[in-house]
């Protein structure tokens, strides 16, 4: 039997049980489209995330911790506890990480979250955070300019920090201010033991204003390190548990993310503590491609329905073509020339509900990615605005032909038993069938 | 051309291998076939032995149930014997394959039953055209032999038609044509006139005594009607089974 022929054949006997062959093809459509709508989520969801990250060349960046806090921190990822005494972060330290392979630059880590920032009757409480130059590198400016870190009356503030003032009389937050070029100031107000406050008050102009990366960033003023451990000490007065020159965790940069996991090693065996965003990204990549698989499996079960009911409609088309199945091998037809004719039948139905599904999945996950970004747009209009636009679903190639290719695979699985039965068909028994 | 060329020296060889007695086509030795049905067993066909001969026309007469279809089953290689040896051309079918009975009966014998068997859902042309599909003949090719072939039964104006939309005599005209599309030497016919009126069932014998003189085919046509006897050579009496007697048929 040609190829041509047995596809004609194959065709004409589909469009013979339309509503049945429609209702069997249906049944996969929803197998397959359900397959590709919760996977294509899985995936969008992490893209996005991933992608998040990228962005900002966060990847790029390791913070390291002395072994003490970061116990207490709870279990890290690559701890490695030591009977030795604790090594402090000092600038020591900070001079041998900058010295290995690939370390691109090194700033300590100092946030501040109980400094205010007022600019003439306004007043913000954003983290404020310390940054010299190697850390000035890694910033975007989209206003103005970057300031030097010797230069300690100017700051940069993150692009949705002009959404974080509030008025100082009326105590109401306020509609977006204009800060470049703004003079301000810094304040610390220090709770002393007696139940005296005294405030230090830090003079301080903005110089620019980053582009939008990540909630955290848009969200933090800049201000440089040797302001940032002024204020630190202001805040903490003589309490301050750190001896000078010592830091509680220090940032570093890398050259390329690929760099970072041979970073992370040296600095572990400095005998650190080290977390960086690439290894969390890499938790969390492990995490969405389980949550991925399980989507996947979910399609998959729907899938599987829908192949019970491929071989319950060819079983059925069996009894219907019974005599016809006598008169073709009758006429010559071989027990594999009939296999062929039904199992193909089966392919065919499910390359159809294949191709429809994976149509059908695409349209609803794009609906569903639609909606969804609709409602966390609208729910963090107050800041969070860099999901907006997100793409929560996302259809790889491989997910495209891969699950035609699996409809197919398990239509033709589906007509396995169907097609061997009618292939066996004794021809007396058919030919005597009224 | 050249094909009919050939196809005119095969009739004429056949012609004069009819005179050849000693010539068999087909040969069954103590063929016997049972039906387990249930607990009982049937014996459609009892330690049949016949010979027929290459180009002969044979009719075989018996009541219901006598075994006259089981028999033209076991010739078109439908259906094994439980015991015996059916030989066609010098080989016994009886131990072919699935595989190769399907080859059997696509190349060596042509079908035509009482109930026509034509697929509903085919027209007349695709119905002929039906067998040399499991051949692996070009469409083109396919369509042009079933066109001929009807138009020379003289179903030129039928080819489009449903078998719903002819009538019982033009249905078996096409069923022959079915059944002799892929040129099969023997013709196997089951009470081919069974669901026709007299006159129309004259017409359907004289086409296939003209395929059979003519074009040199062995015909083996069922029939519980002696006067459908007289169109053959020779006729074998059936009766539960058994041959009970064997005789040539005077013109
Ligand atoms: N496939 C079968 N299964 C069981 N019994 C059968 C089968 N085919 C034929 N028979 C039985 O064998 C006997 C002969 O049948 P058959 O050859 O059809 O007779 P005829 O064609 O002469 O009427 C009958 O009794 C019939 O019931
Ligand atoms: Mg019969």
């Amino acid at each position: 039997m040609k190829f041509s022929d047995l596809i004609r054949i194959v065709i004409k006997n589909l469009k013979r049980m339309k509503l049945r062959t429609a209702l069997t093809v249906i049944g996969v459509i929803v197998g397959t489209a359900a397959i590709v709508t919760l996977v294509g989520i899985g995936i969008g969801f992490q893209k996005s995330i991933t992608s998040q990250f990228e962005s900002v060349g966060l990847v790029k960046s390791i913070q390291v911790y002395p072994q003490k806090l970061a116990r207490a921190m709870g279990p890290i990822h690559g701890t490695k506890p030591t009977e030795a005494e604790e090594v402090p972060l000092d600038d020591k330290v900070i001079k041998e990480i900058s010295e290995i392979e690939g370390v691109e630059g090194i700033c300590p880590l100092i946030t501040l979250t109980g400094a205010k920032l007022q600019i003439s009757n306004y007043i913000s409480q954003a983290s404020t955070v310390g940054a010299n130059d190697d850390m000035l590198k890694q910033l975007d400016i989209e206003f103005g300019e970057k300031f030097k870190e010797t230069d300690l009356r100017y700051i940069i503030v993150g692009s949705d920090i002009n959404k974080t003032f509030y008025d100082i009389n009326t105590e109401k937050s306020v509609d977006e201010i204009e800060l470049l070029g703004q003079k301000g100031r810094i304040i610390i107000e220090q709770y002393s033991s007696e139940g005296g406050t005294s405030i230090t008050k830090f003079p301080v102009i903005v110089v620019g204003i980053l582009e939008q990366s990540y909630p955290d960033y848009d969200l933090s003023i800049f201000v440089p390190i040797e302001l940032a451990e002024r204020l630190l000490k202001a805040s903490k007065g003589k309490s301050f548990a750190l001896r000078e020159g010592e830091y509680t965790a220090i940032q570093v940069f890398s050259e390329s993310v690929e760099k970072v996991d041979s970073i992370v090693e040296k600095i572990n065996e400095m005998g650190f503590n080290v977390m960086s965003m690439e290894q969390i990204l890499g938790t969390i990549s492990t995490i969405f491609t389980i949550l991925t698989g399980v989507l996947g499996a979910l399609g998959a079960v729907a899938l599987f329905v829908a192949a019970i009911g491929i071989v319950n409609t060819l079983v059925m088309s069996i009894y219907e073509r019974f005599r016809e199945i006598g008169i073709m091998k009758a006429v010559g037809a071989s027990n594999s020339d009939i296999n062929k004719i039904f199992l193909y039948e089966a392919g065919a139905i499910g390359f159809m509900g294949g191709v429809f599904g994976v149509i059908t999945g695409y349209i609803f996950g794009k609906g569903l990615s639609a909606i969804a970004s609709y409602f966390i747009q609208t729910s963090t209009s107050e800041g969070l605005t860099t999901f907006s636009g997100l793409n929560l679903f996302e259809v790889p190639f491989w997910l495209f032909f891969g699950a035609i290719l699996f409809a197919i695979l398990l239509g033709i699985i589906a007509g396995v038993y169907p097609a061997r039965r009618a292939a066996r068909l004794d021809p007396i028994d058919a030919l005597r069938h009224e | 051309m050249k094909k009919k060329v050939m196809i005119i020296n095969k009739v004429i060889s056949k012609n004069n291998l009819k005179k050849d007695n000693n010539n068999y086509i087909v040969e069954l030795e103590n063929v016997s076939e049972e039906f387990n049905m249930g607990s009982s067993v049937i014996n459609a066909l009892d330690n049949v032995s016949l010979k027929i001969k290459r180009g002969e026309f044979l009719s075989i007469i018996g009541t219901s149930g006598s075994g006259k279809s089981t028999l033209l089953n076991v010739v078109g290689g439908l259906l094994k014997p439980t015991i015996g040896k059916v030989i066609v051309e010098g080989i016994d079918i009886s131990t072919y394959s699935d595989n190769e009975m399907a080859n059997y009966r696509k190349n060596m014998v042509g079908f035509v039953f009482q109930s026509f068997n034509l697929i509903p859902t085919l027209t007349a042309l695709e119905n002929v055209e039906y067998p040399m599909i499991f051949s692996g003949i070009s469409r083109a090719e396919r369509l042009n032999r079933s066109e001929e072939i009807l138009e020379k039964l003289g179903l030129h104006d039928r080819l489009k038609h449903n078998p719903t939309e002819l009538s019982g005599g033009e249905q078996q005209r096409v069923s022959i044509a079915r059944a002799i599309i892929n040129e099969p030497e023997i013709i196997l016919a089951d009470e081919p006139t069974g669901n026709l009126d007299s006159k129309t069932g004259k017409g359907i014998m004289d086409v296939l005594k003209t395929i059979n003189e003519e074009m040199g085919r062995t015909l083996i046509v069922v029939t519980h009607d002696i006067y459908i006897s007289y169109y053959s050579d020779r006729r074998v009496y059936l009766s539960d089974g058994e041959i009970e007697k064997i005789e040539e048929v005077k013109v």
